[in-house]
Parts: structure tokens; sequence; C-alpha cells
């Protein structure tokens, strides 16, 4: 099962730039577009945080990709 | 092509290994050590050993005076460190036997009997540290 996001619809839903994202959370803006290029998978800590900047489920910014 | 501060530090980083070789190693290699006797080459020695250091010292100051300072560092940089240093370690690992069967077969290094006990010593203590390591962080995480 592959580990998707909705990261990026999200992020510019919001109006916010990789860079200001990356900052809310303690990140650099290259693990954002890692994550939302899925050659970074955060860790549980960090889905949280992007949840919880983004105001916006953790289930439904990071699923698995149905079969 | 775009590269993070963090990319650009890490080529600054090659240039200064490329730039060592390039100055530094025909120096060694047109000034070996032709015994492994102290007294005889203590000031060739010295001069392999503080070099080096003084060059890494310096190039490695820059970098981090640079850059290091204004970088985030996140998890994402951590498992990167983590896997670079883990081939680090297994190259070294591997050039730490490759020398001492050199040693071991080269008829000239037959009476550096100490040197090469030295080497294995540390090895074995560096894998028991490891190791170590290893469980505690196994118990502890």
């Amino acid at each position: 099962m592959k580990l998707l996001n909705t990261l990026r619809e999200v992020r510019q839903k919001k109006k916010m730039t990789q860079e200001e994202l990356g900052n809310a959370v303690s990140v650099s803006r290259q693990t954002i577009i890692s994550i939302e290029t899925y050659r970074y998978k955060p860790t549980l800590e960090l889905a949280m945080k992007l949840s919880m900047k983004l105001n916006f489920k953790i289930d439904k910014l990071f699923y698995f990709e149905k079969d | 092509m775009n590269y993070s501060k963090k990319e650009l530090s890490i080529i600054i980083e090659i240039v200064f290994i490329v730039l060592f070789a390039i100055f530094f190693m025909p120096y060694f290699y047109e000034n070996p050590l032709n015994s492994f006797d102290f007294n005889d080459n203590a000031g060739k020695m010295i001069q392999m050993v503080i070099f080096p250091a003084i060059y890494f010292s310096v190039a490695y100051s820059i970098l981090e005076l640079t850059y290091k300072n204004k970088m985030i560092q996140d998890e994402r940089d951590d498992l990167i460190n983590s896997k670079s240093y883990k081939l680090g370690y297994l190259l070294y690992e591997f050039s730490f036997f490759l020398f001492i069967g050199i040693i071991a077969s080269d008829s000239s290094f037959q009476n550096s009997g100490p040197i090469t006990f030295i080497i294995i010593l540390i090895l074995l203590i560096v894998s028991l540290i490891k190791s170590l390591f290893h469980l505690y962080l196994y118990r502890t995480s």
C-alpha cells in the first residue's frame, strides 16, 4: 500500500508557500517539497504538526492508496 | 538547476576534499614513510597529521560560518545523515580490512606486527562500541 497525501492541494488552498509551511512546522522547504513529491514519508510527529498547522484532518492529509 | 543551501554545502565539502586530494596527496606520495620507526619519521608523521587537521578544521569552519548556522536541521536531514554515515562506516571498515590484508601480505611490512595488532584492536573496539550503542538504542527507543 502506497502512502499518499494531499499536502500540496491543501497548502495551496490555504495560500501558503512551501517556505512558510516549513517554517511553521520547523522543517526546511526541501522537506516539504520531498513530502509533496512522495520522496519522503514524514514521521507521525511531523504529519500531526502539518495537520494542525493546516487545520486539516490527518487521515485526509495522509492516506493509503486503495487497491 | 537550483540547489538548496544544504546541497551547496555538501558540494563545497566535496570541493574541499578534491582540493585536498590535488594539493596534499602528491606531497604525501612523494614523501612516504620509509619505516615504522617513529624517530625516523616523526617529522613526516606530524606533517601528515597536522596538515590535514589544519586544512579540514579551516575548511569546515568556513563552511559552518557560511551555511550551516542558517539552516534548519530536521528529521529528513537526520535520516539522510544516518544513511550516509552508515555507508561511510561500511567503507571505512572495508578499507581497514583491505589495509590489514596489504600489510599482512607485503614482505616489507612483515615486521610490523604491533601495527597490525593495533589496527585489529581498534577495529574490535569500534565494533564493540557500535554493537553496545546499537543495543542501547534498541533498549531505550
